[in-house]
């Protein structure tokens, strides 16, 4: 039986994306001490104000479409893999490899677009690492009083491991070429 | 093969559209609440008739925790509120200072917080302040207040900073309703 090594680990690299990211944010962001969190995922967003967490339906709502389509294309990839000369595996591999690549795209894309956005009221937030974030004035309802707090940004580890599970999956694809196929 | 290509497409419709859709029935009759979450929209209003209190903090401004005290020896003061941590997370009090000033807008010293502290979820804590007299403060109250019966002179705070959980805030003066005046123990200086 042929196997598409490439594309078994690239399957099992996008479930085991999604498992992780369930715990561990794609990008999160800290204001003060732990005053306010963001936790920034395809699969689970949500914020944290002082110890407490609540999340916006509509990105729910994202984030499960998102669980939904990494679980499918991680079990066709799987199954794609076991059966690369099949006559249907084609389909199989082009839905499924793209995915991953889609959801760092999309997610990283929206980040800076909602950074940008948040930036048009005068906040500026970090994509990476530290800087002070400055309320801006008509935030404050011009009463005498300023509001300032440190915020930090990364990328996390689900991250990085998505981008590693897209080069695979189009390692996948592009190896799927040298694999004789069955008519 | 162009079954499991269709296949395939319905499902990726599905999954794409499927849970936008339920999210949209379950929200239809308030279509603002797919952004704003009841969380936020409680703590804006401050609504603790809501069901949902997972962030519906109970916040309090600090009250006085006993009366200020004055110390003729050295000239200082100390002043202590009583502040209740509404969060679920322990905070931080690293700094506070502040400029004293009377009434009649006579600077009359600093104050600054004694010690940083921690406060715990839900928790009590005094915060100590304490500060020292200008000479000019010291020669203000003689003038103004010697012979007469007055023992306490209120006296508020101006150019405040407050570093707390992170948070660096500065208040040009203290909102009356918030804390009001300090009652300041004038009878060791007429």
């Amino acid at each position: 039986m042929r196997i598409n090594w490439f594309g078994l680990t690239a399957g099992i690299l996008t479930l085991i994306v999604l498992l992780i990211s369930f715990y561990v944010p794609w990008w999160q962001l800290i204001i003060g001490d732990n005053l306010f969190k963001i936790n920034g995922s395809p699969i689970y967003t949500n914020f944290g104000l002082m110890g407490s967490s609540f999340t916006i339906p509509l990105l729910l709502a994202l984030n499960i479409s998102s669980i939904l389509m990494f679980t499918v294309s991680g079990i066709i990839m799987l199954v794609y893999s076991c059966f690369p000369t099949k006559s249907y595996s084609l389909q199989l591999l082009s839905f499924s490899y793209r995915k991953p690549l889609y959801a760092v795209i999309i997610f990283v894309l929206s980040l800076l677009i909602i950074i940008a956005i948040v930036g048009l009221t005068g906040l500026k937030i970090p994509v990476v690492g530290s800087s002070p974030l400055t309320l801006p004035s008509q935030l404050t309802f011009g009463i005498g009083i300023s509001i300032s707090a440190l915020a930090s940004a990364s990328f996390l580890l689900p991250f990085w491991l998505a981008i590693g599970t897209s080069v695979l999956c189009i390692v996948a694809r592009l190896y799927h070429r040298r694999i004789p196929q069955l008519t | 093969m162009d079954k499991v290509k269709i296949a395939l497409t319905i499902l990726t419709i599905a999954i794409m559209v499927g849970p936008l859709v339920c999210v949209t029935l379950l929200y239809r009759d308030n279509l603002l609440g797919l952004v704003i979450p009841p969380e936020l929209t409680n703590l804006a209003s401050n609504d603790d008739t809501s069901n949902d209190t997972s962030l519906a903090y109970d916040i309090n401004p600090p009250t006085p925790a006993g009366d200020p005290q004055y110390f003729p020896e050295n000239k200082s003061y100390t002043f202590a509120y009583n502040f209740t941590n509404p969060f679920t997370d322990s905070i931080s009090v690293d700094a506070f200072s502040a400029a004293i000033y009377s009434k009649e807008g006579v600077f009359l010293g600093n104050a600054s917080l004694t010690n940083p502290m921690q406060i715990g979820p839900g928790e009590n804590g005094i915060v100590d302040i304490s500060g020292s007299l200008t000479e000019e403060a010291i020669s203000y109250f003689k003038n103004s207040y010697s012979g007469s019966n007055i023992n306490t002179v209120d006296v508020t705070l101006r150019n405040i900073d407050i570093d707390a959980a992170g948070l660096q805030v500065h208040l040009d003066q203290l909102p009356p309703d918030m804390i009001g005046s300090i009652p300041l123990p004038i009878g060791d200086l007429k």
